[in-house]
């Protein structure tokens, strides 16, 4: 298959719009799961040792609802780049801050879905969220 | 690679983008909404905006004053009374063998430290404000507390590596060797030494036996440390511990104690307080490893907030490898 070829394929309408479902649903998922509790997402976050101790609350009552509209924007069609480009831009922060726990052997967990998923950072991980980041970044291409 | 009809400009991208500020700004709105109502709300469920870094209370102030110590009579119960933590034969010989107490050598028994973090020790235990005396060595071998009234034996040696881990006394059968040698509290009316490790023992602060972690200072420490009645634990990363420890101190490790919780349930303080350290200033490991402690059952738990390099910057006895 030529690299043109393969263009062709990851920008194919279909393709795109299964990315920005599956990526929007993933977002809605992490979002509920996080605003249900956020004071347990506010300890996830802090486990990371990444954020000022003054900032992570912040960020735990304004993370999910970003996440939350970035779903509902890719789920629902208007706006779907926006939310796919935001996605993206999220799902890429996030991956280092699995990434950078996981090379300085943390044993956490994610926090990926709030408390909804009691999973830890490692290598697996850390794979999905690549997978998922480049999922979300054929979500922002143009529908042809 | 090259997108077909994505290639060159992109005449939404502009769009795109001020739609994402839009999602942004708006989500952020609604996020703090919604944690405003959570905050109006009664009872509130809401988070505080900003997060403040947990403060301890500290034990001195519970005291009265710094670093004081408690009455003669109820020293020694209060601070290393049998009744705190869970301990039993059971924990005792499980725990893991990165435990031996902090080195207890003899100084007023003449015999000779065989490590200078040892001979350190040594001085500042001789040299401690209240001691008339330095106590004597305490190296209670077996683990069980019930062994607590036994007149401990001599050890002029201070313990380093395996020397440090094995069981002054023979261990009980199926005791691992590495169990930590449980430090018992100072026999009231035991000869010779025991009389001296009682003056100590009087010295030593009381240990409220609240649910929650308590900070001390380094002056109180300092009386725990000489007297063997406290379990110091490094809270820093392995690397760290090697790199530069108190003397004596245990290594676990936060993200460890995290991932593997029977380390912390299986840790026997031998019915000392258990005091816990990392790297000072804004270090929070040793925060966050007494928090797992207390949640795993452990009472008695201290912060020592100053860390290694207060430790180290006081002349206090420090050693270094991956051994107590």
């Amino acid at each position: 298959m030529t690299e043109t070829a393969v263009a062709r394929v990851i920008s194919s309408p279909m393709l795109v719009r299964v990315c920005r479902i599956g990526i929007g649903l993933v977002m809605l998922a992490a979002a509920l799961g996080k605003i249900g509790d956020p004071g347990a997402f506010s300890t996830q976050i802090h486990h990371y040792r990444l954020v000022p101790v003054g900032a992570e609350n912040l960020l735990a009552v304004l993370l999910p609802w970003v996440e939350l509209l970035a779903g509902l924007s890719l789920v629902l069609g208007p706006h779907a780049r926006s939310g796919a480009w935001l996605s993206a831009a999220m799902m890429a922060v996030f991956t280092l801050a699995v990434g950078t726990a996981v090379a300085r052997g943390l044993d956490i967990e994610c926090g990926c879905f709030g408390t909804a998923d009691a999973s830890h950072v490692g290598g697996m991980k850390l794979a999905e969220n690549l997978l998922l980041t480049g999922a979300a970044l054929v979500a922002s291409l143009r529908l042809r | 690679m090259t997108m077909p009809e994505n290639q060159g400009r992109d005449p939404d991208m502009a769009g795109a983008l001020r739609g994402a500020l839009l999602i942004v700004v708006i989500g952020a709105a609604m996020g703090i909404a919604y944690n405003a109502m959570g905050l109006a709300s009664r009872p509130k469920h809401g988070l505080a905006w900003i997060k403040q870094a947990e403060k301890l209370e500290s034990l001195e102030a519970l005291q009265g004053a710094p670093a004081t110590t408690g009455a003669a009579g109820e020293a020694g119960a209060a601070t290393t009374g049998a009744s705190d933590s869970e301990p039993g034969p059971g924990d005792a010989a499980a725990a893991t063998a990165s435990n031996p107490p902090p080195p207890k050598p003899a100084p007023g028994s003449g015999a000779k430290s065989d490590t200078s973090a040892a001979a350190k020790h040594a001085d500042a235990a001789a040299s401690a404000p209240a001691h008339g005396t330095a106590p004597a060595p305490k190296k209670g071998g077996t683990p069980s507390g019930s062994q607590a009234a036994a007149p401990a034996p001599k050890k002029g040696t201070g313990p380093t590596g395996s020397q440090a881990a094995a069981p002054a006394q023979k261990p009980a059968p199926g005791a691992q060797a590495t169990a930590p040698a449980a430090t018992p509290p100072p026999a009231a009316g035991a000869p010779a030494t025991g009389a001296a490790a009682t003056t100590a023992a009087a010295d030593l602060p009381v240990i409220p036996d609240v649910t929650g972690p308590l900070k001390l200072e380094l002056a109180t420490l300092k009386k725990l440390y000489a007297a063997n009645a406290a379990l110091v634990i490094d809270a820093r990363e392995a690397a760290d511990y090697a790199d530069g420890h108190i003397s004596g101190a245990l290594s676990l490790p936060y993200n460890d104690a995290m991932a593997e919780p029977e380390r912390v349930k299986k840790l026997d303080p031998a019915g000392r307080p258990i005091v816990i350290y990392c790297s000072g200033g804004d270090c929070e490991l040793s925060m966050d490893l007494a928090k797992l402690m207390v949640e795993a059952g452990k009472r008695k738990v201290l912060v020592y907030e100053g860390g290694f390099p207060e430790w180290q910057g006081a002349g206090m006895p420090v050693a270094k490898g991956p051994n107590p």
